[in-house]
């Protein structure tokens, strides 16, 4: 006679969605790569202009850089923090 | 002879001083045991790794020297901002896996991973030999920190009493690291990065202001440097891969890995790696003090006098001795930091490993604290009897070696593919390449050009000798794991490396 175990197909359950959530959080890590598309090909940034508060692209791009890689990385930590 | 500059100077350097040796009793714990001193007991929480890691990272070397560049060579002196902001992603991803594998197996050095990870002593011993001489020209650089501030106040000498302050600070450093271990650098990192943040911050607000603006500063700089103020296309490789290879080379410093096992949880690392990159804002201001000084009309064929000398133009003499008393305890917070870790080297992977393998903890301790003293005293040697090219060639050599310590460490983190031998075979590999172009180059910079055919490809030599690295890396493992030549004991398991502290 087959025995369902109600409590075994739940716990079961709960394996495979902690599975389902682990996948999903290793995404997010892919985000990470961002800053490095953004900054480590100068010649996407190696111009004069345009300005901004007196300082020529290639110097403002690259602070902002710093900025927008701090909130990517902050993002990724509390998209993948284990709960 | 700036009095002032002088007095102001020598009351913070008094007040750090007593900070060190007090927080001895700070987060109490037997500084007879290495994990004790050399570690800080692994109890720094976020805050305190924020200091302890940004006095670590942005040197008083730092300080001098990339404004230098600017000044010098235009453009690519602005490198040190790509290398920060890269450097946090890959911290966010790697650093996380070798706290935990570290804190399971109580590892203190990358070196403590090697022999756990792939049973082999001799690659412990390379990766813990290349942490020492990579560390020793950098802890040097700090004293040359110190030496350009003292310089600038005034305090020129010759011989031995031009040396004597340079000696006194550095035996106070010497005393309270002796002491307080880990715990000393911490607390005056706090002290030393809060004066540093009010230093940026006040001179970039006055100082363009002076000079009519950052607009105008960027002007005088273009007129000055017509042909370096812009990125040119034959530079960017070079650029890339400085930043690039700088950035992954910076974590295997002993001196960041320590930083970072001083933490107390994974989440104090991630954490970090968010809140860090403010320090990196603060490097692209501190970088532009090259261009302030050309638009303030400083003139020095010596550039390491650049900053030091926008300093006292600038700013009022009290201001400058506060700020140079910055800049010299942000050389000793490192210098310290750098001096503990390898001792912590050679103290686990040379002495325990190879002399005395039943070395008690107190005795560990002991041999530690002696270690970072003679190591101390041989960076103050350096300094002092020596050319400053020495130091300065040798820390650009010891930045290309520490890299290619990042496909045993590094990708020893996720996967033991590699064979033990394919990775030292590697290394050795990357460290002739490196050495050699370094050589080729007669010291004169970093960037290596490559000829491939009628191409020319000019890129961080470091880079270079890592792919070397690599290519002899994966084929050598390859021929061994066909020959299954044995691959050493693996200590550690796949959960390991996401063991996170207990939260209780």
């Amino acid at each position: 006679m087959l025995h369902i175990d109600s409590t075994s197909v739940g716990k079961r359950g709960a394996i495979m969605e902690k599975a389902r959530r682990s996948r999903r959080s290793k995404l997010w890590y892919i985000l990470l790569i961002v800053p490095f598309i953004g900054t480590m090909f100068p010649s996407l940034y190696a111009s004069a202009t345009p300005t901004l508060w007196g300082f020529p692209y290639f110097y403002w791009y690259q602070m902002v850089w710093v900025l927008i890689s701090a909130i990517i990385t902050y993002v990724v930590y509390r998209a993948t923090k284990e709960a | 002879m700036n009095w002032t500059a002088l007095i102001v100077f020598i009351v913070f350097f008094l007040l750090v001083t007593v900070l060190g040796f007090l927080s001895a009793r700070w987060r109490r714990g037997d500084l007879n045991h290495l994990n004790e001193w050399g570690l800080a007991g692994r109890k720094f929480g976020t805050v305190i790794t924020w200091f302890l890691l940004g006095g670590d990272l942005y040197t008083a070397y730092t300080f001098i020297a990339i404004p230098a560049l600017l000044y010098g060579s235009g453009a690519i002196g602005f490198f040190g901002v790509p290398y920060t902001i890269v450097i946090y992603p890959f911290v966010f991803l790697v650093m996380p896996r070798l706290w935990s594998v570290a804190k399971k197996h109580g590892y203190i050095t990358a070196s403590d991973f090697m022999k756990g990870r792939y049973g082999s002593s001799t690659l412990a011993l390379a990766v813990a030999l290349t942490g020492i001489i990579a560390t020793m020209p950098y802890i040097a650089l700090q004293l040359v920190g110190i030496q350009v501030v003292i310089q600038a106040m005034g305090l020129t000498g010759t011989g031995f009493m031009g040396d004597l302050p340079l000696i006194i600070a550095f035996a106070i450093l010497a005393a309270y690291t002796y002491t307080s271990g880990l715990r000393a650098p911490a607390s005056i990192a706090i002290v030393k990065d809060l004066m540093i943040y009010i230093t940026i911050i006040v001179m970039i607000i006055v100082v363009p202001a002076r000079l009519g603006g950052f607009g105008h500063i960027f002007a005088a700089a273009q007129t000055a440097l017509p042909n370096t103020f812009m990125l040119s296309p034959k530079a960017f490789s070079a650029y890339g891969t400085l930043a690039f290879g700088s950035a992954l080379a910076l974590f295997l410093y002993p001196h960041a890995i320590t930083g970072t096992l001083s933490a107390s949880s994974r989440g104090v690392i991630k954490r970090n790696a968010a809140l860090l990159p403010a320090y990196s804002l603060l490097l692209a201001f501190i970088t532009l003090l090259g261009y302030m000084a050309i638009s303030a009309g400083i003139h020095t064929k010596d550039t390491s006098a650049v900053v030091p000398l926008l300093i006292l133009k600038e700013l009022p003499s009290w201001f400058a001795g506060f700020a140079f008393a910055a800049i010299a305890i942000g050389a000793l917070v490192p210098a310290a930091i750098m001096s503990i870790a390898a001792a912590n080297l050679f103290t686990r992977n040379i002495y325990k490993e190879y002399f005395r393998p039943a070395a008690t903890p107190a005795e560990e301790s002991k041999v530690a604290k002696i270690v970072s003293l003679v190591v101390k005293l041989g960076a103050l040697f350096f300094i002092v009897v020596l050319p400053k090219s020495y130091a300065i060639n040798l820390q650009l050599l010891g930045g290309v070696w520490i890299l290619q310590t990042l496909p045993p460490v590094v990708i020893g983190l996720f996967t033991r593919w590699f064979h033990r031998y394919g990775l030292l075979l590697g290394w050795l590999a990357g460290m002739i390449t490196g050495t050699t172009m370094a050589v080729l180059n007669h010291f004169k910079g970093s960037v290596f050009a490559l000829h491939f055919g009628s191409t020319v490809v000019p890129a961080y030599a470091a880079v270079w000798a890592l792919i070397v690295n690599l290519v002899v890396a994966v084929i050598v493992t390859a021929v061994l794991r066909a020959a299954k030549v044995g691959a050493g004991e693996d200590k550690t398991v796949e959960a390991d490396y996401e063991v996170d502290a207990a939260t209780t």
